[in-house]
């Protein structure tokens, strides 16, 4: 069980954010609408244990994440949740199979080789392994980002604004990857976006523009 | 992968900004390296070499020269002593050993020491070929000098006059090489040993040419002292040949010398250059100093003081280089910190990025320190390499003109506290920029992405 309940968070003394309750069994998916400066991002960090909110609480499968404290938080993070970002920030001093590597070591895991280049197959990407970011396509590097936030099975796939800077076809194709990759690790799915094109994908939908209030 | 690659990755992405701060530090901890050999090795040849010598005594003048003369034979002797009153505080009750020089001539610049056997036993010399010398004229040379002329047993040289080797030639009365030193790392390699009496031979033959009828009677003085039977009958024949009408194999002996036979009271009028004392007893060193230098128209100088009184001349030239080493230590600081600052700008979003993988705080500031860290080493131990290069080359630049020898491959226990102030280095110049890498806000970083 994913679940968010009643969480705020204030930022300073004017700018107050108000999130949706949230409730998700494993391996569903949800997709959270809202347009730029809604809360979507403040809602993504918060459900990536990046952001401890003011007020609310936060489980995953049974954690209270934000009760752990912040080494023991990170850790769960790494392990447990997987994250995209809108900017796929690999680490442009690694190459694509050091940046695999780095996810594992940072998670506290084995080192698995293998997996990464199972995975890399996977994602089309297995002919990079050896080349550095900056050598790769924009589309190429979406999936090498896809493949370090999945490469150590996370139970929550987090992704923030993954299709905004693409085209029709790719962001369909974007989708269609982060749910295959959701699927075949049995993780819940949430993406934020301000993209109309992608609500087609998803049974679940929450309106942020339409729960969030700013209080000023 | 671990902290080390991700450390050396970003490293090597900024190459040349840390090979230049990597040399900056090791040429800051060459020189601090250079400075720790070259004190811990002068002073070690300092006091090696005046080991069981507790005072000089030697003409009146400078004691720093007699010393450096007489143990280190680096500078000019201060002058001569009479033997007939040397030999009054050879006898001194304080005294329980002393050994005579007689210093004034080199062999192509290896200076030629009239001694005694016990000389050379201070320095716990043994012959490495042939024999000791019997008679005058004969010599033994140290390890260096065999080695640097390709001496053997039976060769002749000519000594020159002076300390220098472009002093005047006593070319006409040649020193036969009778046995070799095997090397000891004390000054004794680079010199030619003799009996006490050759010195004053080659001396008497060279007044000889330049006042041959005043010298004539001077033998003729010498002549009617009372000597040994056998001294007079080689003394004789010594003086036959050089006024040429005796045999070629007298010429080659000269007058037998032993260790005492100097004292014999005909020498009295004769001189040396200084005697290395050794006391009977330790209370001697407050006393007996002070007796030479009231009482007798010598002076007696202290190594052990000397030395400590040279070194703190020197310790003002060590202390202003010191004083650069640590400008260019500083400086290195600087650059490191002033390199992983940048970086941490430029590096804001890996740093996120590595929180949201799953990086501790810690983590991230350890990435940092061992950035700093790797750069301190390298630059630290390159320095130690560069340090041992370059006081080697000083050695073999300056092995000919001095006394001393320096080496590059000596290490030192202190050279581990170089590499750990090198370490210093690295933890200060990094701790700023680590701790930057601590507290960077991972949520506001990702938002401003």
């Amino acid at each position: 069980m994913i679940s968010l309940k009643s969480v705020r968070h204030r930022y300073n003394s004017f700018t107050t954010v108000e999130l949706p309750d949230i409730n998700l069994i494993p391996g569903s998916d949800l997709l959270l609408l809202g347009l730029s400066g809604s809360g979507k991002s403040t809602l993504i960090h918060i459900l990536a244990g990046l952001l401890k909110p003011t007020e609310g609480s936060y489980t995953l499968l049974g954690t209270d994440l934000y009760e752990l404290n912040e080494p023991e938080r990170d850790q769960y993070r790494g392990k447990n949740i997987g994250v995209i970002f809108q900017q796929m920030h690999l680490i442009s001093t690694l190459n694509i199979f050091e940046n695999l590597k780095l996810a594992q070591y940072l998670a506290g895991l084995k080192p698995n080789s293998e997996m990464i280049e199972q995975l890399c197959a996977d994602l089309d990407v297995a002919d990079k392994l050896q080349s550095f970011p900056d050598e790769l396509s924009q589309g190429q590097k979406q999936r090498a980002s896809i493949a370090r936030a999945v490469v150590n099975k996370p139970v929550l796939l987090l992704a923030d604004e993954p299709t905004s800077s693409l085209d029709d076809l790719r962001s369909n194709d974007v989708i269609l990857l982060l749910k295959e990759q959701a699927e075949k690790n049995e993780a819940t799915l949430i993406i934020s976006t301000h993209d109309q094109r992608v609500k087609s994908h998803f049974n679940n939908i929450v309106d942020i523009d339409k729960i969030q209030k700013e209080v000023v | 992968m671990n902290l080390m690659k991700l450390s050396l990755s970003y490293l090597r992405r900024r190459l040349l900004n840390t090979l230049l701060n990597v040399l900056l530090l090791s040429m800051g901890i060459a020189t601090v390296v250079l400075l720790l050999l070259f004190s811990f090795q002068l002073e070690d040849n300092l006091y090696k070499n005046a080991e069981g010598i507790d005072v000089v005594v030697g003409a009146k003048g400078s004691p720093i020269q007699l010393i450096l003369s007489s143990i280190y034979h680096i500078d000019s002797p201060t002058g001569n002593i009479n033997l007939g009153e040397a030999k009054q505080l050879m006898r001194h009750p304080m005294v329980a050993e002393s050994v005579p020089l007689a210093l004034g001539d080199n062999y192509r610049g290896f200076r030629i020491v009239g001694t005694t056997t016990q000389y050379h036993e201070k320095y716990a010399a043994k012959l490495l070929e042939g024999v000791l010398w019997d008679y005058e004229f004969e010599i033994v040379v140290g390890a260096d000098v065999a080695n640097t002329e390709n001496l053997n047993i039976g060769d002749a040289i000519y000594s020159s006059h002076g300390f220098t080797a472009s002093g005047h030639t006593h070319d006409d009365r040649a020193l036969i090489v009778t046995g070799i030193l095997q090397p000891t790392s004390t000054v004794i390699d680079g010199l030619i040993l003799t009996g006490v009496e050759t010195m004053w031979g080659i001396h008497e033959h060279h007044e000889h040419e330049d006042e041959h009828d005043h010298e004539h009677q001077q033998d003729n003085h010498h002549h009617n002292h009372s000597y040994e039977h056998v001294d007079e009958h080689h003394h004789n024949h010594g003086h036959v040949y050089e006024y040429q009408h005796g045999n070629n194999y007298h010429h080659s002996r000269g007058r037998n010398i032993t260790d005492t036979s100097f004292l014999n009271d005909h020498y009295n009028d004769e001189q040396i250059t200084s005697m290395l004392i050794r006391y009977s007893n330790p209370l001697a060193a407050a006393q007996f100093p002070r007796f030479v230098n009231e009482n007798t128209s010598m002076q007696a100088a202290a190594p052990a003081f000397e030395i400590t009184r040279l070194l703190n001349l020197l310790g003002v030239g060590i202390d202003a280089i010191r004083i650069f080493a640590f400008v260019l230590i500083f400086a290195s600081v600087l650059g490191i910190f002033i390199a992983l600052l940048n970086s941490m700008k430029e590096r804001k979003y890996d740093l996120a990025i590595m929180r949201t993988l799953g990086g501790s705080r810690f983590t991230l500031f350890s990435l940092v320190i061992v950035e700093g860290v790797l750069i301190s080493l390298a630059g630290g131990i390159l320095g130690i390499l560069f340090g041992h290069a370059a006081i080697e080359i000083v050695g073999r630049f300056f092995s000919e003109a001095q006394q001393f020898e320096v080496t590059g491959f000596v290490f030192i226990t202190a050279e581990w506290a170089v590499l750990a102030l090198a370490l210093i280095v690295g933890i200060i110049a990094s701790i700023i920029p680590a701790f930057m890498a601590y507290k960077t806000d991972i949520a506001q970083t990702l938002a401003k992405a």
